[in-house]
């Protein structure tokens, strides 16, 4: 059974290590045991720095003792996903390429996570180099649904979703380029938040694709959400992708009531290609925030299928780009379906990638003018069904066949590919126990919003966090 | 866009140093015809005002929805 301590959400957490009900020291302790004994089972790490941890909760304790130590994070064991740098540690991403790679120093994003007082567990498993919806590695094992390990968790941060359902990090982070926070946030059954492109540091952290990526939490409640981004968001002159725009505030902004807020329900995006389970409980969130005075409208999104084909030729071009020179070199140490996905762009003209950019500008503008000029915020499925098992090839969803993996994608892509915030959070269980996804889009620099309504949802009841009952 | 199988074979062997069997040669060829066809329709819905960088502008304002 887990300790109580790992049974806290991180802000439940730093308000008793504050409070000094319970030391820094012992929280690492608590999770560091867990992750030792659960972890394994499940493929969640690829290095676990239980050395380095309780040098920096000790660190903590003694800061909390002098009256310094303040941060919204104050003792709180996070596991970074394995494509961020921390000084001292190797930084894989999944990859046998880079599986000596050390760090030198703290990426900025790391240095943001201490800062705020976290203590830093180690870093978590995920598919090779991000790329992938799965959770599948060959180097480091397949990451395992804690809720049944024959299912995959999502990917690509498979570890960083598995390790909070498990208790094995109080909080992690993760990165999404076309789902890889939502999509194991929402079949592990987490709350994950990608935040608008630019408004979290991605230097010091390995890229799949310079004009996607984005760096967020996932966690066990939208509070903890809050508590992260108001450590990581912000400008940094590290990151020439940064935007220089003040960070909103995320805690202030959690008690914001739904009462008026507008919410478009977009039925059209999801529906049709969704798991019937998955459309009625999307029905029943719609159905929780309009009892809860949002006022839920029907909308539709413009030019959907043009937007993901072409988001498509878009990331391969810039991944393909970022691997070509170890494709050329040392293809034969790539995961084959990694391989497979980064040949691809190899192929995509410059014109292609050009013209995506000038579909990606008059796409958003649109979105914006059509979509978020009705609403506040968007509600729409995560993923489109629960988590497949990890043999399956295809799915059967309304008598369609669609490929497992890929399929897991469809309803993520699309919002990287804007740029916009989006929150994940649990929308209930499928008939088979499985975890069910809803997500909030805002429109961009709106997280604090996206974060508030699903923490609003939790208070209502509608919206609960459940820890997987995994043993190993 | 469309790329041709010669193309194809061409460009994975000087990428990976080894021919591409027929098979994935094939299933890559449907792969990059789809594409191909994604690009076609992006490039008919261009408008003439539409730049490349204008997303960045875009992300950059903090007034969006109010």
């Amino acid at each position: 059974m887990a300790n109580d301590i790992t049974r806290l959400p991180a802000a439940a957490l730093a308000r008793k290590i504050r409070a000094k009900e319970i030391s820094a020291l012992e929280a690492a302790e608590a999770f560091l045991d867990r992750a030792e004994k659960i972890g394994p089972g499940l493929n969640t790490w690829i290095t676990l720095d239980r050395e380095g941890a309780l040098s920096e909760a000790r660190k903590v304790d003694r800061g909390i003792a002098e009256g310094s130590a303040r941060g919204p994070l104050t003792g709180v064991p996070v596991g970074l996903k394995d494509l961020i740098d921390v000084a001292g540690l190797r930084t894989t991403a999944g990859s046998l390429i880079y599986r000596d790679n050390v760090a030198a120093g703290d990426a900025p994003l790391t240095r943001k996570i201490r800062e705020a007082g976290a203590v830093i567990l180690g870093k978590l498993n995920l598919q090779e180099f991000a790329f992938g919806p799965s959770g599948h590695n060959p180097h480091y094992g397949d990451q395992k649904n804690p809720w049944d390990p024959e299912r995959v968790t999502g990917g690509s941060s498979g570890g960083s979703a598995n390790a909070v359902l498990t208790g094995q990090a109080s909080i992690t982070i993760g990165s999404d380029t076309g789902g890889s926070i939502r999509i194991p946030a929402s079949l592990c059954g987490a709350f994950g938040h990608k935040p608008t492109f630019g408004l979290v540091t991605k230097a010091g952290c390995i890229p799949l694709s310079w004009s996607l990526d984005s760096f967020g939490p996932l966690a066990a409640s939208a509070e903890d959400c809050a508590l992260m981004m108001t450590a990581i968001a912000g400008p940094d002159p590290e990151d020439p992708s940064s935007l220089q725009v003040e960070a909103p505030d995320f805690t202030e902004a959690l008690d914001t009531p739904l009462k008026g807020v507008r919410i478009g329900h977009a039925r059209s995006y999801y529906a049709d290609q969704s798991d019937p389970a998955v459309v009625k409980a999307i029905e029943e969130t719609a159905r929780a925030l309009a009892d809860a005075g949002a006022q839920v409208i029907e909308v539709d999104i413009p030019d959907l299928e043009t937007a993901y084909d072409t988001a498509t030729n878009f990331m391969m071009s810039e991944a393909s780009a970022i691997h070509e020179k170890d494709v050329r070199a040392r293809a034969d140490d790539y995961d084959p379906m990694v391989l497979e996905r980064l040949l691809i762009g190899f192929f995509v003209p410059a014109t292609a990638y050009i013209q995506a950019q000038r579909f990606r500008s008059q796409w958003t503008a649109r979105v914006l003018k059509e979509v978020f000029g009705k609403v506040d915020l968007v509600l729409a499925a995560a993923t489109p069904m629960p988590a497949p098992l990890r043999s399956a090839k295809t799915v059967t969803i309304g008598g369609k066949e669609y490929a497992a993996r890929g399929h897991l994608i469809a309803l993520t892509r699309h919002i990287n590919f804007l740029g916009f915030p989006a929150t994940s959070f649990p929308a209930g269980f499928s008939g088979e126990g499985l975890p069910l996804g809803a997500q909030l889009i805002g429109p961009p620099l709106h997280d604090h919003k996206t974060i508030a309504a699903a923490h609003q949802l939790e208070k209502t009841g509608a919206v609960r966090f459940q820890y997987a009952p995994y043993e190993g | 866009m469309s790329v041709s199988d010669e193309e194809i074979s061409r460009r994975y062997q000087e990428i990976f140093g080894k021919p591409l069997n027929a098979g994935r040669r094939s299933g890559l060829a449907a792969l990059l015809g789809s594409l191909d066809r994604a690009n076609d329709q992006t490039v008919a819905g261009l408008t003439p005002d539409s730049e490349p960088m204008g997303h960045r502008t875009i992300l950059r304002s903090p007034s969006h929805g109010e």
